[in-house]
């Protein structure tokens, strides 16, 4: 099974939840974690292999773009015409209350800091909704 | 191919009214077609791919009004994946309406496809790349203020206007279909 954390970026908060998921977040720094902020992932639009669980379940981090619903509507459309369910893929949505503002940072241009003021600010923001993410992961664990 | 995906597509196979002795052997694709609102441009590609409207001869509005989905597509339909109906290789059509998150929703769906191991059997296409400013102007008037009488016949010419150059688009993912499709 294959199990894939949905944000509106798969290289913040999704990340983080995948990280946590798997037990591998052990401190609040997170620029210790591959992948983390940056942003060249997302426009490949694959998802980022994270690890694999306990289960043997293989555990993925991907970003939809600012709507996130929507984006999870048509990956669950495309279970069904590919022939398969949530038994082989389920989807983990994780949304923060900063999320927007978040893609939003990820939009300025790299020749004029785009990469360090996203980095900063992300840091910042997710320290502060690492309660609510962690929340969010308990309630598909249990 | 893993033991798995065959007895699914040999599953898929037996269920299919449509299937003949040939697509026991060859693989059905899923072919997507996406556009902004997955109401106009995307509806006609696929409406081309299905031969529900002539290749050879711009239609009219009132034609294009007979395709299903054109031109009726509320909010609530972004992000749905529809069918529009299966081509005579039986590879399944259907039309997406994604916003403006251009190409990385391709690659989205490409992704999911790849880590489920059946990256061979779908092919997106972006059908913005066709769209004139007719087009976007006259859907937006109809589809997004909810203009109808007054979006609709910019609609129109916008995609009479646009017409050879989403036949083209459809002639070129036919021939990538045939390419991608592959005998197991």
């Amino acid at each position: 099974m294959k199990i894939v954390f949905l944000g509106t970026t798969g290289v913040q908060h999704s990340l983080i939840a995948a990280h946590i998921y798997l037990g591998q977040l052990k401190e609040q720094d997170f620029r210790s974690l591959e992948y983390y902020c940056d942003l060249s992932q997302e426009p490949s639009g694959f998802p980022i292999f994270i690890g694999d669980d306990a289960r043997g379940n293989s555990v993925y981090s991907l970003g939809v773009g600012k709507d996130l619903q929507m984006g999870q509507k048509t990956i669950e459309n495309l279970l069904i015409i590919l022939g398969f369910s949530s038994q082989d893929l389920a989807l983990r949505p994780i949304s923060i209350k900063a999320e927007v503002f978040l893609a939003c940072l990820g939009k300025i241009p790299r020749y004029l800091g785009g990469t360090k003021i996203t980095l900063f600010f992300s840091n910042i923001i997710l320290r502060q909704e690492l309660a609510a993410i962690k929340e969010n992961v308990e309630q598909f664990c249990n | 191919m893993s033991f798995r995906i065959r007895l699914r597509q040999r599953l898929v196979y037996l269920c299919n009214p449509y299937a003949t002795k040939r697509s026991f052997c060859v693989r059905v694709m899923k072919i997507i077609y996406h556009c902004f609102g997955g109401s106009h441009s995307s509806v006609l590609a696929a409406a081309l791919h299905l031969g529900l409207i002539d290749k050879n001869k711009v239609p009219g509005m009132s034609e294009m009004m007979k395709i299903p989905y054109f031109d009726k597509t509320t909010n609530a339909d972004f992000g749905s994946i529809r069918l529009m109906g299966i081509d005579e290789y039986h590879n399944e059509i259907y039309v997406l309406g994604k916003k403006n998150l251009g190409k990385r929703y391709a690659n989205i769906l490409m992704g999911i496809a790849e880590i489920l191991g059946v990256k061979e059997e779908l092919l997106t296409v972006d059908c913005m790349s066709r769209v004139n400013w007719s087009m976007k102007i006259g859907g937006f008037t109809s589809r997004r203020m909810g203009w109808v009488s007054l979006g609709r016949p910019v609609l129109g010419k916008g995609a009479e206007a646009a017409f050879w150059d989403l036949v083209n688009l459809v002639e070129i993912t036919r021939m990538k279909a045939m390419k991608k499709v592959q005998v197991t």
